[in-house]
């Protein structure tokens, strides 16, 4: 019965490896969710005296480990053409920066981190490069490999279509051997491996696994990821464009509400601010007429300040692959008679 | 590597090696079964490893380590 349950966590070890373009299945790392897999990620590879480079969208889950971590850090600007962001993370960086952490897709807004030409930049200044994927897996194609990435932390809830409770980090093959022996592990206990002694095993994912692993949640991934295969990446993440042009289109032609980054023609969920009413309201209301939407600073203080949103925040809406059109209109008109009220 | 009863084992780091090499030498076209091993049969506690015929055995530690996967002795 017990090796029934492993053959689940395998299997989905071995789907979240050929998703993301890892050889080694032994490099997905199981993890509570995206906040735990950034925390393993970020403090497995961090040392004392080490800089950090961060995004100016990065979410919470990225800036507090990265304070509490007692680094010095500096934050380069999202906001821009590739050759602007680079430009930017290139002044910034010291003979001491060890690791550059960033989002692949805003938790807020359409803006994407331009990750395959972040890590080739890391390659080539040999810094650590960590992404967090959690609003990009299962919709956004994202290889390791080929966009240099050290360590992706994805969450298992979102566009994977696991239940909540578990995500992941992918390590990249590099890390096998000697260099897994080298991270440094984020939490200790018990995992079923090397009883016997008093230290964690040296090879991965064990050595980064403390304690019962949520198997459950890993079974949900393992059939949302198929599902993911099913539907298709490029299905899904079309669907979704459309969806978010089609709400941005009516949201921008209506004077009252205030879009930001309207300029954006991609992207998975938009943020407003119908003028004059917070954003707590506006998702009451929308609340009440059995529309789900996000209020206040969705854990993304820096994004915030980037758009200067103000101090209610904004309403944020996202998008999910079973979405429709109607749906889109439907909530434009619910928006429309509360912009009357 | 470890004989019992014409069935030989390879003791493996981690289940998930075990399942690993497992699949890898039924590429092969060696069947094995992934197993819990006996403390008996390991210095550090418990641990996973795969049951074969003694006659591919051999062949299957060579795979192994070809692949790169820390075999037990």
């Amino acid at each position: 019965m017990s090796l029934a349950a492993e053959k689940t966590v395998y299997e989905c070890r071995c789907e979240l490896a050929e998703m993301f373009g890892a050889k080694n299945i032994e490099n997905v790392v199981f993890t509570m969710n995206t906040t735990y897999a950034l925390n393993m990620a970020i403090k497995s590879l961090l040392r004392p005296g080490d800089h950090v480079l961060i995004s100016n969208i990065e979410h919470n889950s990225v800036l507090r480990p990265i304070i509490a971590s007692d680094c010095d850090y500096d934050v380069f600007d999202s906001y821009g053409s590739t050759d602007k962001v680079l430009c930017d993370i290139r002044s910034k960086l010291t003979p001491r920066t060890r690791l550059l952490v960033c989002t692949h897709q805003s938790n807020i807004c359409p803006i994407q981190n331009p990750v395959k030409s972040i890590g080739a930049l890391c390659r080539h200044n040999g810094i650590c490069f960590i992404v967090d994927g959690a609003q990009s897996a299962g919709i956004c194609p994202i290889n390791i490999k080929e966009s240099g990435i050290d360590a992706l932390c994805i969450a298992g809830h979102k566009g994977l279509f696991g239940i909540q409770g578990c995500g992941a980090v992918i390590f990249s093959d590099r890390f096998k051997g000697e260099m897994a022996r080298k991270l440094r592990t984020f939490a200790e206990g018990g995992n079923g491996v090397d009883s016997l002694e008093g230290h964690m095993p040296a090879l991965l994912p064990e050595r980064l696994e403390a304690g019962t692993l949520p198997t459950p949640a890993i079974a949900g991934l393992l059939e949302g990821i198929r599902t993911v295969k099913k539907l298709g990446l490029n299905h899904i993440r079309e669907h979704e464009q459309t969806l978010y042009r089609r709400l941005r289109e009516r949201l921008c032609n209506d004077e009252r509400i205030e879009v930001y980054c309207p300029h954006v023609n991609y992207g998975q969920t938009l943020l407003f601010n119908l003028k004059g009413i917070s954003s707590v309201r506006v998702a009451d209301y929308l609340d009440g007429e059995g529309v789900c939407v996000r209020a206040g600073f969705h854990c993304c203080p820096l994004g915030h300040k980037l758009l200067k949103t103000g101090r209610d925040g904004a309403v944020r809406v996202s998008f999910g692959a079973f979405n429709t059109l109607k749906e889109v209109d439907r909530f434009c008109d619910i928006l429309s008679t509360m912009n009357k009220q | 590597m470890a004989n019992i009863n014409n069935r030989c084992i390879i003791a493996l780091p981690s289940v998930t090696y075990a399942m690993r090499s497992s699949e890898l030498l039924t590429e092969y076209g060696i069947l094995s079964k992934v197993v819990k091993l006996d403390s008996s049969l390991t210095k550090k506690g418990c641990a996973n490893g795969i049951e074969l015929d003694c006659r591919t055995s051999a062949k299957a530690k060579g795979i192994l380590i070809n692949h790169s996967i820390p075999v037990s002795e």
